[in-house]
């Protein structure tokens, strides 16, 4: 019998049938009983009712991706199934649970050589006196049993998440656990499921949790914000999170407002930030300006939706990076940075922060929709060994301070560009900054000399973050393989799924994407026969970044592996990609651009 | 306070002369400015003065306080954001008619919402004189037809009208040409706990002419006597009627401000 070591689930139904509720206590048990796991959610435009999935992989080692052929498939309802049928394919040898009452299983949900279970639900319901909302946790019971695990873990579970309702309530959802798991007592799956190797209490988190409680942690404490798919969970969560620590939370009546009143608090000297998608990024980017200009340190998650415009709210893809990277009128000095998975938004936001404190400057951070409503189980995050931002204050004596001194901040080029600032409240620093070009001393000034040096000690800014930034990247697999596989962002988990089964490549992965980590790219890049550069978007914009930057210029083969949003890469679409790439090569020589799949 | 050494109205000025042209109102509002500022002993460093763009937001560049010139309309943003970190300052943001009543009109209904402890003041000349002389929401449908400005055919914004609609506490108008005037209405404005705006008429001297100023005057007068700022519908009735009324058109008695501060200390 087969032993998986990660096992791949997913749950579809209609609104109403528990199934993003179940899939959570499927994750909340397994991250009690040791395992790591993650859980991607599917759903369409509307508020309530409507198709929704869940896709949950559990497994002893941490989980990657969510989206590999289904070893367990639960369909509470066939009518919405064929929505998914992009996102859910059932692997061979599955085991597909389904209500019997829906009748014949449709073809998308049949499993070569697997198991098929038809459940009659109500008849269950009703023979044990139990209410049809009880449903999806007789199926919570009836996975405890095809997992192999004991009773006593989903109890624990339905106590800790029926806590607050009355005795009744969670004895009645105890009961409908049992009978599920009794149901199934003579059924065992054509396949082992993997064991936890240690029982160790692990975390639960989406990237947009660990966004906010990495922001705390780091020292936010004042956030504005606007609410917006799929960014909003970060305002809901740090909205709980601020009161805690003596901070404080607006939502503001749009984006400018938000990141004003962000700028505003900054200002005033706390560490503050905002959070929003696409359409909020546009509107907020003049305030970006503005506060790279007037060097006033603030920090965006931007979760990246399918756009343009609106796009699609609920679907990933990776197409903001060149307004994150280029957005804005005139030159000015922002950083970007790109967590790769929900644990990694920890230590992003802690760099986020220690970035714009220190270096007084505007700090984006790429999230995406795959990465914010995602959960994924973790271990703890250790944030002691982060680097802690602290503003360059000015302090007395103040003998003819100057806010944007270019004897401190540009020395001839020497400086950091950074500036000690006085911020309002402190005794004999006043002065006036401006959004407008201004002197030394934050007077508005139309002179183009004055113009040009501002912004040679702005830009400064850049370099000294560089030289701090400069080992910000990952690098996987074996120094002599021949293929280069370079992605950002949420693209990472399926490029290191995809490096288990290809040693032959090599995956490198930047955590900051301006300044961007060149040196470790070039040294990467060296001995590498062939390059791919892997995202989600339709004009290939890291590819392009790269490029610009003179990083794909070393006279290797170098080639765009890309689609638009929507549906996460699966490996085999990378497989695929990754296989043209190399017979592109072959055929074509070297510098070739293919335009993906 | 130390009283035997009070504070001088020059104290709050910095050496930078300004930038507006010579008989500009705005130099009579710098001028109230310090002296208000002066008329409370504020300390120079728990001020901050906010404002967005164009003539008259070149103001705090010109203060001997702190000073934030920032982008067009959203002065009170980040005067709101300000005054949540730093709830210890004084915090008055300020701007022309354009700044408040175009781009940035969709602010003032939700900063008065939040009703921070905050002065806002307008100081409406009724033309964009930065731009050379177009338009603005406050200008008159007969100079538009006038002059040729587009917008002959949309009405003007009534600032005082729209304020109190949104909810504001404190709402009074003054004009440039009287500083004595004008910097009682600040001093009451900032000591004011919440969210005071003051409508400041004033003249563009370079593109509305001297003779608009003459037409001001004729037409400005005190409320009348015996007029009750407490009562909300005496102030809509002279914000609607009487747009040349001087003074304290509404003042709601003081509620303790439901608006919290950032209490996490910060290093200094």
């Amino acid at each position: 019998m087969e032993s998986k070591k990660v096992l791949h689930m997913s749950l579809v139904g209609s609104g109403g049938d528990g199934v993003m509720a179940t899939a959570n206590m499927i994750l909340k048990t397994a991250a009690k009983m040791g395992f790591y796991g993650m859980m991607a959610q599917s759903y369409g435009p509307q508020i309530r009712g409507g198709e929704s999935a869940a896709h949950v992989s559990i497994g002893a080692e941490p989980v990657r991706v969510t989206n590999p052929k289904k070893d367990l498939v639960i369909c509470f309802r066939f009518a919405d199934v064929t929505r998914f049928a992009k996102e859910l394919s059932v692997g061979p040898g599955a085991c597909v649970l389904h209500g019997k009452e829906e009748g014949e299983l449709p073809s998308i949900l049949k499993s070569e050589g697997g198991v098929t279970l038809p459940i009659p639900f109500q008849e269950i319901l009703e023979k044990e006196g139990l209410p049809e909302i009880a449903k999806n946790v007789l199926v919570f019971g009836m996975f405890l049993h095809l997992l192999g695990w004991e009773l006593k873990h989903g109890s624990a579970c339905i106590r800790e998440v029926f806590g607050h309702k009355s005795s009744a309530v969670i004895s009645s959802n105890l009961k409908a656990m049992e009978v599920g798991f009794s149901s199934l007592e003579s059924v065992t799956l054509p396949f082992q499921c993997p064991k936890p190797q240690k029982a160790v209490e692990r975390k639960l988190f989406s990237g947009n949790e660990a966004c906010a409680r990495g922001a705390v942690d780091a020292g936010c404490r004042f956030f504005a914000g606007y609410p917006i798919t799929p960014s909003s969970e970060i305002l809901e969560e740090i909205y709980d999170l601020l009161p805690k620590v003596g901070g404080k939370l607006i939502q503001g009546e749009d984006e400018i407002a938000s990141l004003g009143m962000v700028v505003g608090a900054s200002y005033g000297g706390v560490p503050a930030m905002t959070a929003t998608s696409g359409p909020g990024l546009s509107l907020m980017t003049e305030m970006l300006g503005l506060s790279s200009i007037a060097e006033i340190p603030v920090v965006i998650v931007d979760c990246q939706r399918a756009g343009p415009s609106t796009g699609i709210p609920s679907r990933t893809e990776q197409s903001d990076l060149w307004h994150a990277l280029y957005g804005g009128h005139g030159d000015f000095p922002r950083v970007v940075l790109a967590p790769t998975d929900v644990k990694d938004c920890f230590q992003t936001m802690h760099r986020a922060f220690y970035l714009s404190e220190t270096y007084q400057i505007p700090v984006l951070v790429l999230s995406d929709a795959l990465i914010a409503q995602r959960l994924e189980i973790m271990d703890p995050v250790d944030a002691s060994g982060f680097p802690h931002g602290k503003r360059l204050l000015a302090k007395p004596p103040f003998e003819n301070y100057q806010r944007f001194d270019l004897q401190i901040g540009y020395a001839g080029g020497s400086g950091t560009g950074v500036n000690p600032v006085a911020i309002p409240g402190t005794p004999e620093g006043m002065h006036s900054i401006a959004g407008i070009e201004h002197t030394e001393k934050g007077t508005p000034s139309s002179d183009g000399d004055q113009h040009q040096i501002m912004n040679q000690k702005r830009f400064l800014k850049l370099k000294t973050i560089a030289k701090e930034t400069a080992p910000w990247y990952s690098i996987q697999g074996s120094a002599k393989a021949d293929h280069a596989l370079i992605t950002w962002g949420s693209c990472a988990g399926v490029a290191e799924e995809y490096l288990l089964h290809h040693p032959e490549t090599a995956l490198f992965v930047p955590q900051i994407l301006e300044p961007f980590p060149v040196e470790g790219l070039q040294k990467f890049l060296k001995d590498k026969k062939s390059v791919t550069v892997l995202e989600m978007n339709h004009q290939g914009q890291f590819y392009h970044h790269l490029r610009a930057l003179g990083l794909l210029d070393e006279g290797k083969s170098a080639v765009s592996a890309r689609r638009s949003g929507g549906l996460p890469f699966k490996v085999e679409d990378l497989e695929q990609m990754m296989k043209k790439t190399m017979d592109y090569e072959k055929d074509n020589g070297p510098w070739t651009i293919y335009h993906g799949l | 306070m130390n009283n035997l050494n009070p504070k001088k109205p020059i104290d709050y000025r910095n050496d930078i002369h300004p930038v507006w042209c010579a008989g500009c109102g705005d130099y009579g509002v710098l001028k109230s400015f310090t002296r208000a500022f002066a008329k409370l002993e504020l300390s120079n460093e728990r001020i901050a003065v906010i404002s967005g763009i164009g003539c008259s937001s070149r103001l705090p560049g010109y203060c001997e306080t702190y000073g934030f010139n920032s982008v067009h309309g959203r002065s009170l943003p980040i005067a709101t954001g300000l005054k949540t970190a730093r709830p210890d300052l004084t915090v008055v943001a300020c701007g022309g008619d354009g700044d408040a009543f175009a781009i940035g009109i969709g602010h003032i209904p939700h900063a008065i919402r939040r009703n921070p402890d905050l002065t806002y003041f307008v100081m409406d000349n009724s033309i964009y004189g930065l731009t050379k002389g177009q338009a603005s929401p406050t200008t008159s449908t007969e100079l538009k037809k006038m002059r040729g400005l587009p917008g002959a055919e949309e009405i003007p914004v009534n600032p005082a009208l729209f304020i109190l609609s949104c909810g504001a506490g404190f709402v009074a108008r003054t004009q440039a040409g009287d500083m004595g005037h004008m910097t009682e209405m600040l001093t009451q404005a900032i000591q004011y706990p919440g969210f005071a705006f003051i409508h400041c008429l004033s003249v563009c001297v370079t593109y509305q002419g001297r003779e608009f100023q003459t037409g001001l005057e004729q037409k400005i007068h005190a409320l009348p006597e015996g007029y009750n700022a407490s009562n909300i519908d005496s102030a809509f009735q002279i914000a609607r009627n009487d747009p040349w009324a001087l003074g304290v058109l509404y003042r709601r008695p003081p509620e303790e401000s439901q608006f919290s501060p950032v209490t996490e200390p910060v290093d200094e």
